[in-house]
């Protein structure tokens, strides 16, 4: 059936994992390879799959530094102890761990090097095609306030912000709503 | 302008706890009456907008209160059921 006008469609990622990012990425590319206006929601974890890939030096400097304003951090409820999860939460665009198989990191490099042999995309190709067919990245804000993500900084995409009241309005605008 | 019907403060909740308090307080008012609501969330103003957008009701006024406090008024209108 052809369609008349395009569609829109909302994609959630929860889980940090690259069996679910990749397909949760593939289907919001076929969704807007074929004209509909995807948007991508991540929740916790899900963010890893956007998330630029920091050294350990780095985190570990960032550990000691002041927490900058950024969209959706409210500084005067963070605590000490919350600086611990950007420096143990290390996974990234770059190497996401595998839900099963992933014996530290090994598992999730060996499937990376099969894939890159079978010629299929890799995570940071999925994303930079996302970007370029104008796919919306929206982020949980209780997430990016909880995991004291700075999203001007440390995501390799634009994002905005926003609540689950925006995901209610893209849900019930969308004709197509997969959650990964 | 004219003091609102009802007021309702959700400063120091997080999201989605804001959203929730304002669809109840929503529903125990009539169609035509105004309601303040008070909140410093970041994405606040963004989920009342929401909000209001979904069950067509009316923004009448947001107001920044200083800080991170905004305060919008809206108005309830009717919805068809």
């Amino acid at each position: 059936m052809p369609k008349t006008k395009a569609n829109s469609a909302t994609i959630l990622l929860v889980s940090g994992e690259l069996d679910k990012a990749i397909p949760a990425f593939e289907v919001a590319l076929a969704l807007a390879s074929m004209g509909d206006h995807v948007n991508m929601w991540f929740i916790f974890y899900g963010v890893n799959s956007i998330k630029k890939p920091r050294s350990l030096i780095y985190r570990f400097k960032k550990l000691f530094k002041k927490s900058e304003p950024a969209p959706g951090r409210v500084l005067e409820t963070d605590l000490l102890l919350q600086r611990v999860i950007p420096f143990l939460n290390s996974s990234s665009n770059a190497l996401l761990p595998l839900s099963q198989l992933n014996f530290l990191g090994i598992g999730s490099r060996f499937v990376k090097y099969i894939m890159h042999r079978k010629g299929a995309p890799s995570l940071e190709c999925l994303v930079k095609e996302a970007v370029n067919l104008g796919v919306t990245f929206k982020i949980c804000q209780p997430c990016v306030d909880t995991l004291m993500l700075d999203t001007e900084n440390d995501l390799i995409v634009k994002a905005e912000v926003s609540g689950v009241s925006s995901y209610a309005v893209d849900v019930s605008k969308s004709h197509y709503n997969v959650t990964f | 302008m004219s003091e609102s019907d009802d007021e309702l403060d959700v400063c120091g909740m997080c999201c989605p706890m804001p959203l929730i308090s304002l669809s109840k307080s929503v529903g125990s008012l009539a169609s035509g009456m105004t309601l303040k609501i008070l909140g410093d969330d970041p994405i606040f103003e963004q989920g009342v907008r929401d909000f209001c957008e979904l069950n067509q009701h009316e923004i009448i006024s947001v107001k920044p209160q200083g800080g991170r406090v905004i305060e919008i008024i809206i108005r309830i209108l009717e919805s068809e059921e």
